[in-house]
């Protein structure tokens, strides 16, 4: 059986119900906009915003990290994410802008006919790695640097 | 070229402006002007394809009328020799051979034409996959845009104390925040129920030393001990307590 492709609204819907998840573990909601956006907010996880976007061609989720201006030793952090992110499971590093600033960005993407199995694995596995990201890599590598 | 490509010849152009929010702009920017190439370049395709096949089908009736020649004047030339008019005969043949030779000539431009045909179909096709490659790519651009503003109107709402945190460390502090919270509560807990089992007197009398129950050997065996008591009587009675 195949999944017909997802979109906003019949993701929130599944992510609902989705089979296995905690009672207490996500709030998901939908930012109105241009183009909708799913907010999955992971209570689990000290309560980390996961943005969704649903289009044509994929599922994409992505969790904002910390400014850029307060990562210590900044390009020489770059460089290590770029040669470490290849051993982060299922999610990339990235650097986006919000509110004129920039931030580092943990994200991932899916087919859209993915499941919602695999997209619950998807944000839990997010969630896990933006905190350790968070916590271990960020304050270790400001040490290492110094 | 990939659009990856372009935006990275981009970015090294104008490296200091390089943001996302410039990638983005020039994302849509670039990926429009392919899109209006590659359709544009679709409606000459499709043009020259009608030429093309309008040509082959005048050639095709061309060949198809010279052939008809071909019969008619075949039975004229047989009519011709039958009367034995070999005069006439042999100008209706030369008429006949001059046809042929032109069909000879046209015929293969058809072949080719039906080629250049196949290929401009094959090229079409492909141009009509790139074009549905690059909506789905200004798509997935202007996706992100949305989720961009998303991040900002919901990093605005939640502006104020801590906002120089992004998400991930916000969460971090609130994960760590709600351990030791945990850990409070867990405390507190075990000292509403020491209080209730009153372990918590207990616990402050042990460090003193005058824990109730525990009496120590001299506080039992003046207890013990006969109301007259010399200190002679008072060692003897220390002895004999202590197989008990």
């Amino acid at each position: 059986m195949s999944q017909t492709p997802w979109t906003v609204r019949s993701l929130k819907a599944a992510l609902d119900e989705a089979p296995g998840r905690g009672a207490d573990e996500i709030t998901v909601s939908i930012l109105e906009g241009a183009d909708e956006i799913l907010l999955a907010t992971m209570h689990w996880h000290g309560d980390l915003e996961i943005y969704i976007s649903v289009s044509d061609q994929q599922v994409a989720a992505s969790a904002l990290l910390w400014p850029v201006d307060e990562q210590e030793d900044r390009h020489a952090f770059n460089e290590f994410l770029l040669k470490a992110q290849k051993l982060v499971p299922l999610s990339n590093f990235g650097i986006c802008v919000v509110g004129g600033r920039d931030y580092y960005e943990l994200f991932g993407e899916l087919s859209t006919t993915t499941t919602i199995e695999d997209i619950l694995i998807e944000l839990r596995t997010l969630a896990e790695n933006a905190i350790e990201v968070a916590s271990d890599l960020r304050t270790s590598f400001s040490s290492a640097a110094a | 070229m990939s659009i990856w490509r372009k935006l990275f010849t981009l970015g090294r152009a104008g490296a200091h402006e390089a943001t996302s929010a410039v990638v983005d702009a020039n994302a849509i920017r670039i990926l429009d002007q392919e899109i209006r190439d590659a359709d544009a370049a679709q409606a000459k395709a499709r043009d020259n394809l009608a030429t093309l096949v309008a040509r082959r089908r005048i050639q095709e009736n061309d060949v198809k009328s010279l052939r008809e020649q071909v019969a008619k004047y075949e039975n004229s030339a047989r009519a011709a020799v039958t009367k034995g008019d070999m005069d006439l005969a042999r100008q209706v043949a030369q008429r006949i051979a001059d046809i042929e030779s032109e069909i000879s000539l046209k015929e293969p431009q058809i072949g080719s034409m039906r080629e250049a045909e196949d290929q401009l179909h094959q090229a079409i096709a492909a141009t009509d996959r790139r074009i549905d490659t690059l909506k789905r790519e200004v798509e997935v651009v202007k996706v992100n845009e949305s989720v961009q503003k998303a991040q900002e109107a919901v990093t605005a709402r939640g502006a104020g104390a801590g906002a120089s945190l992004g998400s991930a460390a916000d969460s971090l502090a609130r994960i760590k925040e709600r351990q030791m919270v945990r850990g409070e509560k867990i405390k507190a807990a075990g000292e509403l129920e020491d209080r209730r089992t009153g372990a918590d007197l207990d616990e402050k009398l042990r460090v003193a030393g005058i824990l109730p129950g525990q009496s120590s050997a001299d506080d039992i065996l003046a207890r013990l001990a006969p109301q007259p008591a010399p200190l002679q009587i008072e060692d003897k009675a220390a002895d004999g307590s202590k197989p008990e």
